[in-house]
């Protein structure tokens, strides 16, 4: 992990990392592989879900993780997002959903914020078995020795569309520090490096602070890249010294626009399906010699 | 006094006391919703389902003396607000109330409809709807905006998360 790390501090200001999600719900996801098919290499930066696990369950390592332990074999990093489903009463990840009853897009009502770090309740052992899940896949990936970039909460915003961004800066805040901690006190995970994922406008009464934060960073689908106003404001929040990652994107940002001080990405991942509407564009950005692709990454394991 | 003095002061007092009964019943605002007032309100966005004007609570008892009448809180919020405020409070609902929210931006579409703040007024407006749960309106609403609004951000915000949007796992039921 501290070899990860490392490099993406290493290149804040100089490179950036390309990188691409997959679309893992499907059983084929072909957004990375699609970049050979057009001449391009592949992207340093393989963007993941803890959803759509298969038919592995909670306990079981799932096709996800095995492709993201692929690319890492091969060279590159991997990030993982998690459209978890709310944590209420009895569920698990086997309840995952992206939009209905109690899934992702839910919204919270009463004391729930309150309930989720506070064990012994319902939804506190619901979120606990989705961190018990992710540790099993993390825990699948540090055995290859392997670190995770975990965008945990993406898409950080006040009235964000995702249940954990429908509460209070302070509610999300308690929220991070209750996973952090669980996933690396009480689990033992110690190849995570957490991305704090804001999406809009970055703000800092949604920051947890650098003790529990490596990398942070802002999404957009604007179509204004390299996206300076984001990138400033997020500088605003977390600082000149912290890498700030373009985490999720529609328009991938062109290097020769972002640097030495624009928008001076340490990374960009496009989102599943973006791809395909931009190949011209992506030529022209895996051309730049600012662009890092992953063969062109060092060993960091 | 005399018997006769009383009952004449009497008398006044009792139409005194109801001319200032009729006086107070001239002057009180009638419970309607925000719709109902404002006719251009009412020809805000289309929603399929019931009205999204929440009830206005009862007037108080009429009264002989004391405070003035007051409007309704919500009518404060609604009625009395210019387009910067509307914004702000929207800002500040987050998604804290979808029902006043809903309720909030409908208004503002319906007063502001030209203005460059109408886009991010429609998404609050698809975005209550969702925060409730009402997928399959915030869904058609949200195909409305990205009609009206191609290549707007907001626009695309919620095509991204109501129309494009990645499924539900094989194992659970469709959205309802």
């Amino acid at each position: 992990m501290k070899n990860a790390l490392c490099y993406l501090y290493s290149i804040y200001g100089k490179s950036v990392l390309s990188g691409q999600q997959e679309a893992n719900w499907n059983d084929n996801p072909t957004d990375i592989s699609s970049y050979a098919g057009q001449g391009l290499k592949t992207p340093a930066v393989h963007g993941t879900d803890f959803a759509y696990h298969s038919s592995a369950g909670c306990t079981g390592v799932n096709i996800s993780t095995t492709h993201a332990i692929a690319h890492w074999n091969a060279g590159g990093l991997v990030m993982y997002r998690y459209h978890s489903g709310m944590p209420v009463s009895g569920t698990t990840c086997m309840d995952d959903c992206y939009q209905g009853t109690n899934c992702s897009e839910s919204t919270p009502s009463g004391s729930f914020f309150t309930n989720i770090i506070t064990p012994g309740t319902a939804e506190n052992t619901s979120w606990n078995s989705r961190l018990d899940y992710m540790t099993v896949q993390f825990k699948a990936m540090a055995a290859v020795n392997m670190p995770v970039i975990l965008a945990l909460f993406h898409e950080t915003q006040s009235n964000g569309w995702f249940w954990w961004s429908k509460g209070t800066g302070a509610q999300l805040i308690a929220m991070w520090k209750y996973s952090f901690n669980y996933l690396t006190a009480t689990k033992g995970n110690t190849n995570i490096i957490w991305l704090m994922p804001f999406s809009g406008a970055p703000t800092s009464a949604y920051w947890p602070g650098p003790s529990m934060v490596d990398i942070s960073g802002g999404d957009t689908y604007g179509s204004d890249p390299p996206f300076t106003s984001l990138y400033s404001s997020c500088k605003g929040v977390m600082g000149s010294t912290m890498p700030i990652a373009l985490h999720e994107c529609g328009t991938a940002p062109n290097p020769s626009t972002m640097f030495p001080t624009a928008a001076p990405w340490v990374l960009f991942s496009v989102w599943a399906g973006y791809e395909t509407s931009q190949w011209a564009n992506l030529k022209t950005i895996y051309a730049d010699s600012h662009t890092i692709t992953r063969d062109e990454m060092p060993s960091l394991k | 006094m005399s018997k006769s003095a009383t009952i004449v002061l009497g008398a006044a007092g009792v139409v005194a006391l109801a001319a200032i009964l009729f006086a107070l019943r001239e002057k009180r605002p009638s419970p309607v919703s925000v719709e109902a007032q404002d006719p251009v309100a009412a020809a805000g966005p289309s929603e399929p389902t019931a009205p999204t004007a929440r009830p206005l609570p009862p007037l108080p008892a009429p009264l002989v003396s004391g405070p003035r009448l007051r409007k309704p809180a919500e009518l404060d919020a609604g009625k009395r607000l210019d387009e910067a405020s509307l914004m702000a409070k929207l800002h500040d609902l987050a998604a804290s109330d979808p029902p006043l929210s809903l309720q909030l931006a409908k208004e503002a579409l319906a007063r502001f409809p030209d203005s460059p703040n109408a886009p991010e007024f429609e998404w609050n407006y698809v975005k209550a709807l969702a925060n409730m749960d009402r997928y399959k309106e915030a869904e058609e609403a949200a195909r409305v905006m990205v009609k009206k609004y191609p290549g707007n951000d907001f626009a695309a915000d919620v095509d991204r998360h109501l129309i494009h949007h990645p499924p539900n796992p094989s194992n659970m039921p469709s959205p309802p």
